[in-house]
């Protein structure tokens, strides 16, 4: 009876295997319970240790996608790792096919209510625009990366009834640049 | 002498930090593939990366946290001699920036000030800071928007946002 195998590996686009994902975690540095402070008042006295909160660990984010690495520490967006589907067969061919990884990517908001909440939430829409340019032009990012989150940054903004205030803070900076 | 909270008069106990690790990724089966959307399969490991510890900052100010368990900002902090004298503390402050050149690091300065202003704002809206509180952030952020030459780029955004200075 022929067999045939299937494995999965979650890659880089260029094919290298991701090793972690990085996860950001608050922890309590306590202070000296009987006095806080230095007795000359500068600095805090600490009492040495740490409480981790593990429960409250969030995925570190940029662009509203998570970050991952591969062994060797290099870092990647959520939306540049692909899932490869290797099926060998019982002549031990491998035949590798592969699709975008589609988990770690943020939704969309529901739209704010108020002016301020909505102004917020154009600020930082605004920034992974503009924040994505800029790694591209530092060489931390691909311009086809950057290509995906300024189009996820002005569907979302479409979306989250905030587009005209995105493109007005756009507007205005590069105005003021320009000139 | 004594760490407390300028509004509540509570102890301080502790400052909040953050620190990365990494999630380890099953190399075997680094996905689910039993389930659709095939989600990734971690061993369960992981990789404190110490060097990575910082502090936990909002509108660039450290969090502390009191014997209640409350959280305050670094510039709500002051000390307390035994005699009753009080005296003013400020803990973790984000430091003030250079003069910023390139075009895209001073836009990008220029969101974080406004979002400064126009979030405490917001909080002070739902009760989660108070209006010193609010009034210090937004002189810190056109203090540092100042240092950074982006005192034009950030009034223009705010302008652009509608936002205008309240008289509570």
């Amino acid at each position: 009876m022929p067999t045939t195998t299937t494995r999965y590996e979650l890659r880089a686009k260029d094919g290298t295997p991701v090793a972690a994902q990085w996860d950001l975690i608050p922890g309590k540095a306590y202070l000296n319970e009987e006095q806080n402070l230095t007795p000359d008042g500068k600095d805090l006295e600490w009492e040495g240790g740490t409480k981790m909160y593990w429960d409250a660990q969030v995925p570190e984010v940029r662009y509203g996608e998570a970050v991952y690495c591969d062994h060797a520490g290099n870092e990647y967006l959520a939306g540049d790792l692909v899932v490869a589907e290797i099926t060998r067969d019982e002549e031990g061919e491998e035949k590798v096919t592969t699709r975008p990884y589609s988990q770690g990517i943020q939704y969309s908001f529901a739209p704010q209510r108020t002016p301020g909440g909505k102004s917020i939430r154009a600020l930082d829409l605004a920034q992974w625009i503009i924040g994505s340019d800029q790694d591209v032009n530092q060489g931390a990012l691909a311009p086809e990366s950057r290509d995906r989150i300024h189009s996820r940054a002005r569907a979302y903004a479409q979306a989250e009834e905030v587009a005209d205030l995105v493109d007005a803070i756009l507007g205005t900076l590069k105005a003021a640049c320009a000139s | 002498m004594r760490l407390v909270s300028r509004t509540t008069r509570t102890g301080i106990v502790a400052s909040i930090d953050q620190v990365m690790r990494d999630a380890l990724i099953h190399t075997e089966h680094p996905v689910d593939d039993r389930q659709h959307d095939q989600p990734i399969q971690y061993t369960g490991h992981t990789l404190v990366q110490h060097d990575t510890t910082e502090p936990l900052t909002v509108y660039g100010e450290g969090v502390y946290i009191d014997t209640e368990g409350h959280t305050h900002l670094a510039g709500d902090l002051e000390i307390h001699h035994e005699g009753g004298l009080e005296e003013e503390y400020e803990g973790y402050i984000e430091p003030r920036p250079p003069l910023l050149v390139s075009e895209a690091t001073r836009q990008l300065a220029a969101l974080k000030y406004a979002d400064w202003i126009i979030h405490s704002d917001h909080a002070l809206d739902n009760t989660e800071l108070t209006e010193a509180a609010r009034d210090r952030i937004h002189r810190r952020a056109r203090e540092y928007a100042h240092a950074a030459g982006v005192t034009d780029l950030l009034e223009n955004v705010l302008q652009t946002l509608g936002w205008s200075p309240r008289e509570d």
